[in-house]
């Protein structure tokens, strides 16, 4: 478990990270979301004691990582594929790790067939592709075969067979009870892998909690209705009181009733639906919506080729931490 | 710390550059010894002796790749961003620095020791008669020791300014420009100028006009400069983010 209590830093008049604090259980795959600039890296780099706090700390399983007598047997991280050196080989870039703490070479060997770069392991990592580099940090991470694992965006650079490999490896270390804590801008991987998320913006926390929870959380959900008769569907709903919103052509997103109201309503004004469907915003979407107040750099929406995105229905009156807010 | 130490020497012996630039001193010694050879066997009057320090003089071309080697240590892992790993998998970061300062000044050392036997051998076999007494021996530890003590304050250097190229050109312009125009404007400066007090060490016949310190005091200040430096360094990378 990974447990962050104030984490502060500031860089001169810039608070990255303000006062954070959140816990990553073991068992799960923890997602952790935030905008550009939100402070993840930092955190990350906090959280493997790499950056110092200006308040607050971090315990994994209870202890700093300078406590631990062999780290890597106990932590395992990935903070970017490109840490390494381009004239020194695959194998002994994880040799000079592993002996670091008093690990066998032949875990050097295993590690490099659970990524699939045995075949690659005496070649110089400066001519590894991104997607090479990445398999090798993960290779570096699992050297100890530890409980615990902090990954910063492990699927860049990975081609979707790669990506389909990480999202099964991470989920077979968290349902092998390991603690699992890993940053994505991936946000359709992120609500395929992870369980949890920590969700930050400009430093602070936005929510913690399970997915579902999060999702739940901005409570998007509405009703997609085609029909040949759809002003007048819309009209009743209008004057039931449901939220209408035009949804292209020949459709409209209904929010408020039920399929199943609006299917009773539709029936008792003789229409026939052409389409009747319940929708849930994504995950993509919740967290575009809970972080816009928090983003540091946004594009020109206004800029030569780019188009605004449609409106979603407009969000409940509700705030954006879910239940499980610290 | 043995287990510092090993990953330590994997780092150092896999990476090209550091290989290169090892070898580099040694060699370059061991070409201007024969060249110095050469030239001191045309001048060698009858009845005069060579003595092991009359060819040892390309030891300030050595100096100058070793205290490359000296950032190059520290440096290459900030400019790659290997450091973080380093002190994810170790974050006791002063015992790390310990293990990287003994691997780099033991195999300086080495290899200084190597070139500098190079040197007697080539000496024995191109002059006659080729001496080595007592204060050959002094150059020979003192070289030694010397070229340990420049790659340790390379690698200070390299600590606290974190940019293997800038530090390098402080390193060496500190200690082939700046020092001479120094000593240059004021001789009272030139017994605080560590270089060129640390390298009275290493030469056969030091300054006796007392305007450098003797081989022995200027060893010594050279190494209080060179391990406070080398400090400075440690301190901050232990401090500063990785």
């Amino acid at each position: 478990m990974i447990e962050a209590r104030g984490l502060t830093k500031r860089y001169g008049p810039t608070t990255a990270v303000d006062d954070l604090s959140f816990r990553v259980e073991s068992g799960r795959v923890t997602g952790f979301l935030g905008p550009n600039g939100a402070g993840k890296s930092t955190t990350m780099r906090m959280c493997l004691d790499l950056d110092r706090a200006d308040a607050g700390a971090v315990r994994i399983d209870g202890k700093r990582l300078i406590d631990f007598p062999k780290p890597m047997r106990s932590v395992g991280a990935l903070l970017d594929a490109g840490y390494l050196h381009p004239t020194r080989k695959a194998k002994e870039h994880l040799w000079a790790l592993a002996a670091s703490n008093g690990l066998p070479k032949k875990r050097v060997d295993h590690v490099l067939g659970l990524v699939g770069l045995r075949e690659v392991a005496n070649k110089r990592v400066g001519s590894f592709s991104l997607g090479m580099k990445q398999r090798l940090g993960l290779a570096a991470s699992m050297l100890g075969d530890p409980q615990t694992l902090v990954f910063d965006e492990p699927a860049n650079g990975l081609d979707p067979e790669g990506i389909l490999w990480i999202r099964n490896f991470l989920k077979g270390l968290a349902s092998e009870g390991r603690t699992v804590f890993v940053s994505s801008h991936l946000l359709s991987e992120m609500a395929l892998i992870a369980d949890d998320l920590v969700v930050i913006g400009k430093g602070a926390l936005i929510f913690q909690g399970p997915v579902d929870a999060f999702v739940d959380s901005a409570a998007k959900k509405w009703v997609t209705v085609r029909s040949p008769q759809l002003q007048q569907i819309g009209d009743a709903l209008h004057n039931g009181g449901a939220q209408v919103v035009a949804a292209g052509p020949g459709a409209i997103d209904v929010v408020g009733p039920t399929a199943a109201q609006i299917g009773e309503l539709a029936a008792s004004l003789g229409a026939t639906l052409h389409e009747l469907s319940p929708r849930t915003a994504s995950l993509e979407d919740v967290f575009l919506e809970v972080t816009a107040g928090a983003q540091e750099y946004r594009g020109d929406t206004g800029a030569v080729g780019a188009s605004a995105p449609p409106p979603p229905p407009p969000p409940p009156e509700r705030g954006p931490a879910g239940g499980g807010a610290a | 710390m043995i287990d510092l130490i090993r990953a330590e020497w994997i780092k150092f012996r896999s990476v090209r550059s550091t290989v290169v630039l090892v070898l580099s001193a040694g060699a370059l010694v061991i070409l201007i010894a024969v060249l110095a050879a050469n030239d001191k066997s045309n001048h060698l009057a009858p009845g005069q002796s060579a003595y092991l320090g009359d060819i040892t003089v390309g030891v300030p071309f050595a100096l100058f790749l070793f205290g490359t080697l000296g950032v190059q240590i520290i440096g290459q892992e900030y400019r790659f961003n290997t450091i973080r790993p380093t002190f994810t998998a170790a974050p006791w970061r002063l015992r790390v620095l310990v293990a990287k300062l003994a691997v780099v000044t033991s195999a300086t050392a080495v290899v200084a020791l190597v070139m500098v036997a190079a040197c007697g051998l080539i000496g024995a076999l191109m002059l006659s008669p080729f001496t080595i007494d007592g204060t050959d021996q002094r150059v020979v530890w003192g070289t030694v020791l010397f070229c340990a003590g420049w790659t340790m304050l390379g690698m200070g250097l390299g600590a606290i300014i974190r940019q293997p190229i800038a530090a390098m050109l402080v390193l060496l312009v500190e200690a082939f420009v700046v020092e001479n125009i120094i000593v240059a404007i004021s001789e009272g400066a030139a017994k605080w100028m560590p270089f060129v007090n640390g390298i009275q060490m290493t030469v056969r016949d030091p300054d006796e006009s007392g305007m450098f310190r003797s081989p022995l005091n200027g060893g010594i200040y050279f190494f209080v400069i060179a391990t406070v430096i080398w400090v400075i360094g440690a301190v901050l990378a232990t401090k500063r983010d990785a």
